[in-house]
């Protein structure tokens, strides 16, 4: 089983949103990871087939998912970023009529949809309108129908926006027990929502894919970039306007531990601290840093 | 067919879409009950007091009245009417002034006043390029013998007046030979029925419109499209499932309305009066051979033959336009183009060749049909509604094709 991107580049009127990314995904969780605006939404909507790239092509198997056609879509599950249902669905109905789409079989039908709600948490708001759920809920629902098909290929962008930290977790576990023998490719510009479960992660900036590799392979990339230490509270300001700090924890007497990102040791008494998944993200995305200041 | 239930269930659970049904059918209902209650009578009892009758009552008085005139429209019977009236007049004037006694007006008029609205424009003369109806006391009674050879030259007169070419003879010539002779008349139909009939048809198609627009565009916006065209039959055979689902709700609500349209007005002018020809209730020289039961049911299978390639054109529309808003505007132009360009120009070929050519207020198909309306190509000529309906039954595949592809094809922006 074979996802291969070749040479895939997308440009639009006044940007070039995904340019001449290649990419073999095999079976497993792939995270696909990048700040907003990096391609992530444009390559999934390729592979998707809901969108002509400029150049290249995406071959399932070896053969160009556009060849295949229905073939390709039997075995694929797709959630958007936004996702969009009509307004008098209630969750039950909506997936019934996917099911009836994705050609599940009718005998299996029922069964599958009550699994997949239980497993969701959904069950008690099955007969409710989607328009009427919260957020989590509605993207769960959007899970739980790309999900009905038992797809081969399953493209998730963004699934976790709106679910609350337990829902995440729930959602992480599912993902990794469903990822058996099936490509999961994942799109998210929240670092822990493949750290842990990703068998590799690619990392797209500007329309490229800049890195892949597991979570350790990447993390390497930035061994000796992250560093630990301890300061005087009132000296942050300063630093923050000279260092790139990712974390700040307060400590007695007024000392804030503070992990930051640089070359090399830019205070007294640094010590090189263990990279993360995040810790590269920030690196290879300080526009992000700020953003999450910011916010 | 699952996926024809699935759909189906989607749209009847729609509460836009039953309301925009219900208000269809309900509209029909109030469309047909307007004529009947414009139909007024003034009634004089023993003491000479008047009592004015409206909606029913009325129209069983105006039935009762003239039953004489049921029937045949036999020279015979038009020569008696003629005479009754020539009479009156040398006796009591014209019936149209103050003077004439209302009783023998009752008496002696009314019953064969529906006999009588034919003589004047068929015994038309043809005065400097024009035709000038006859005042009845100018009919010779004789003449009325050759009414329907008197038909027959004003239809000549009527041609050359249109200056229309040798074809159009022929061709109007050769409709009218298919006419049913002598014509039915059976008195009580109000032409408003008709003319009602087409606003009916008229409110059903934008109806069908409003219904039919967010089909694809809905989705496009909604974001929804996404997932739909992601599945494995989420491209043509969900496109025709769904404009074949929305088809079916439009005809459905299309047929309901019309039938609960018709069996009001019907029930209420009386079926007997459906078998009167369309020569003897609008002009004699009208060129369909139908009687008024048929005229009803081709202007409501042109309607539907309408609906569906109005539907078409906007299921085309719908695949196209990334909002639901931008579909209806487009299509309700389109459905009210063929309603301003008759105005503006008259009987012509682009509002005959639109896909709603049939409907609208003076260009619907109504009229078509009991007008004089010739379209011309070349030395040829064309009847009107047979091009206005060939048009409509042609883009159906038409539009039905370019929509299933223009889904397929579309792509995210």
């Amino acid at each position: 089983m074979e996802l291969r991107i070749e040479q895939v580049s997308k440009h639009f009127k006044d940007k070039e949103a995904v340019n001449d990314v290649s990419l073999t995904l095999s079976a497993g969780v792939w995270g696909l990871l990048g700040a907003n605006g990096a391609g992530k939404t444009t390559l999934m909507r390729i592979i998707a087939d809901i969108m002509t790239p400029t150049k290249g092509k995406v071959l399932y198997n070896g053969t160009d998912i556009r060849q295949l056609g229905e073939t390709y879509r039997a075995v694929f599950g797709f959630l958007p970023q936004d996702f969009g249902y009509s307004r008098d669905f209630t969750v039950k109905d909506y997936l019934e009529y996917m099911a009836a789409l994705k050609d599940v079989p009718v005998d299996l039908t029922r069964k599958k949809i009550y699994e997949l709600l239980d497993i969701l948490t959904l069950s008690d708001v099955k007969n409710k309108k989607i328009a009427k759920l919260s957020g989590g809920m509605r993207r769960r629902v959007g899970i739980a129908q790309a999900m009905l098909n038992d797809p081969e290929v399953l493209i998730l962008d963004e699934p976790t926006a709106g679910l609350d930290p337990g829902e995440r977790v729930r959602f992480r576990n599912f993902i990794s027990e469903f990822a058996h023998d099936r490509i999961v490719l994942i799109s998210t510009h929240i670092v822990s929502d493949v750290e842990y479960i990703a068998t590799q992660t690619a990392i797209m900036k500007d329309g490229r894919v800049v890195d892949v590799g597991t979570t350790d392979q990447l993390v390497k990339e930035i061994e000796e970039k992250v560093w630990s230490c301890t300061v005087p509270a009132r000296t942050i300001p300063e630093l923050e306007m000279r260092l790139r700090i990712i974390n700040q924890r307060g400590e007695d007497n007024e000392q804030v531990s503070i992990r930051y990102l640089s070359e090399k040791a830019e205070v007294d008494n640094s010590k090189p601290a263990s990279p993360r998944l995040e810790d590269l993200y920030l690196w290879l995305f300080p526009n992000e840093e700020k953003d999450k200041e910011a916010h | 067919m699952r996926m024809l239930k699935v759909e189906l269930k989607r749209i009847l659970k729609s509460r836009r879409a039953v309301i925009l049904m219900i208000a269809g059918i309900c509209l029909s209902a109030l469309l047909a009950v307007a004529p009947i209650s414009f139909v007024s009578a003034d009634v004089y009892d023993s003491n000479g007091k008047v009592q004015e009758l409206n909606g029913l009552s009325a129209i069983r008085y105006w039935r009762e009245i003239k039953a004489p005139s049921n029937g045949e429209v036999t020279p015979e019977k038009l020569k008696a009417a003629l005479e009754t009236y020539q009479k009156c007049v040398e006796e009591y004037g014209s019936p149209d002034s103050e003077d004439f006694p209302v009783d023998v007006y009752i008496d002696k008029i009314s019953p064969i006043r529906d006999l009588l609205r034919l003589l004047p424009t068929t015994y038309s003369e043809y005065v400097n390029g024009n035709l000038v109806p006859r005042d009845l006391t100018e009919i010779n009674i004789e003449e009325v013998d050759s009414f329907y050879e008197a038909c027959e030259t004003r239809l000549e007169n009527v041609i050359k007046v249109e200056r229309e070419p040798e074809s159009t003879s022929q061709k109007a010539a050769s409709l009218y030979n298919k006419v049913d002779r002598p014509f039915e008349l059976y008195v009580g139909y109000d032409t408003n029925a008709f003319d009602y009939l087409c606003f009916c048809i008229l409110f059903l198609v934008i109806i069908g419109v409003v219904l039919s627009a967010p089909l694809f565009s809905e989705n496009y916006e909604s974001g929804a499209d996404q997932i739909l065209r992601c599945t494995k039959y989420g491209r043509k055979k969900l496109a025709q499932t769904k404009m074949f689902a929305n088809m079916l709700t439009s005809i459905l609500m299309y047929i309901m309305g019309i039938i609960v349209h018709l069996l009001i007005s019907d029930l209420s002018f009386g079926t007997t009066t459906l078998k009167t020809s369309v020569q003897a209730i609008y002009d004699t020289i009208s060129l369909p051979n139908l009687n008024l039961f048929q005229l009803q049911i081709v202007l409501a299978v042109g309607g539907l033959l309408t609906l569906i390639s109005v539907n078409a054109f906007t299921y085309f529309l719908s695949s196209k336009f990334e909002r639901a808003a931008g579909t209806i505007s487009v299509s309700l132009i389109v459905t009210l183009a063929p309603l301003f360009i008759f105005a503006a120009f008259g009987n012509n070929w682009i509002s005959s060749i639109l896909p709603a050519g049939g409907i609208g207020l003076n260009n619907n198909l109504l009229m078509q049909l009991v007008d004089f309306r010739f379209l011309h190509l070349g030395t040829h000529s064309f009847w009107t509604p047979q091009v206005t309906m060939l048009f409509t039954i042609i883009w159906i595949p038409v539009f039905l094709i370019l929509a299933v592809r223009s889904y397929c094809k579309h792509r995210v922006a």
